[in-house]
């Protein structure tokens, strides 16, 4: 957690959106608790994929890092609530590098498995004026967490 | 009139238990899996220094999110973050309550694992 110095920072030149006169403002998350404010669960949605694939990266935590944030990853806490609404989740090892390459460097957008992000995605092209695709990128440019970058770039 | 999902400004701590920053995000990126646009949240990385990085502050400014949130595994997630250390911990955890039953004389109260893992989450 962050510091009360650091949280006084944050509150005072980001202004984060807030209740008037919450004091914890500041939520924390995992894979094991319930979603509440700022969350939106999209595991609750009535539609929800019938199958997704659940890729496995072959081994080395940057690997797994990278594939990740491309094609997000269904935890073990999530794998019963989507049981439970009948979503089948389908484990796919990576045997081969050529294969998690195709997936994180090539990122051929057509012809691609639900992956887990598209739990994440629902319904967002509804909101969005041109067509909607996503395009996850993920950066490492040196040995620290300060040269990761990771974003999605919704574009046309 | 526009809806969107919140965009969030993810703090991660880069070190929790010995465990590499690579193996958080990840474990931070997969919790958002069931988090409505998470995939348009932005990580940063929760170190001691955070407040004096000028590259935070521009991305922040820039990312303008409308909350921040922390990620804080459980217990339970180490299983798929740390397993090694998860499984010795807990086979510490069976020893420790047998050598203390038997230091001990048996009551009544057991303590179930499910509060053992409580405890060490906090």
């Amino acid at each position: 957690m962050p510091t009360v110095e650091q949280k006084e920072l944050l509150d005072r030149r980001l202004a984060p959106f807030r209740e008037r006169g919450d004091s914890e403002w500041l939520h924390s998350f995992n894979a094991t608790s319930g979603l509440a404010w700022p969350f939106t669960d999209a595991a609750s949605f009535d539609e929800l994929p019938g199958s997704i694939v659940n890729p496995i990266a072959p081994g080395g935590a940057a690997r797994t890092l990278l594939l990740t944030a491309i094609a997000g990853r269904v935890p073990l806490a999530l794998h019963g609530s989507l049981s439970e609404r009948g979503v089948s989740v389908v484990n796919e090892p990576l045997r081969r590098r050529y294969r998690w390459a195709s997936i994180v460097v090539d990122r051929r957008r057509g012809g691609q498995p639900t992956y887990p992000w598209a739990i994440a995605d629902q319904g967002l092209a509804t909101y969005h004026a041109a067509p909607w695709r996503a395009g996850h990128a993920a950066v490492v440019v040196a040995d620290t967490a300060w040269d990761f970058l990771c974003s999605t770039r919704s574009s046309a | 009139m526009a809806v969107r999902p919140a965009r969030l400004g993810l703090l991660v701590p880069t070190r929790v238990d010995e465990i590499a920053w690579l193996k958080l995000f990840e474990a931070a990126l997969a919790a958002q899996a069931r988090v409505w646009g998470a995939s348009g949240n932005l990580i940063f990385p929760l170190t001691a220094d955070v407040a004096e990085r000028e590259l935070f502050w521009e991305l922040a400014d820039r990312f303008d999110a409308d909350a921040f949130v922390t990620y804080a595994p459980e217990w339970t997630e180490m299983r798929e973050l740390a397993p090694g250390r998860h499984t010795a911990r807990e086979e510490g955890d069976c020893h420790d309550r047998r050598a203390s039953l038997i230091s001990r004389p048996m009551r009544s109260t057991t303590l179930s694992k499910t509060q053992t893992v409580t405890s060490r989450s906090t």
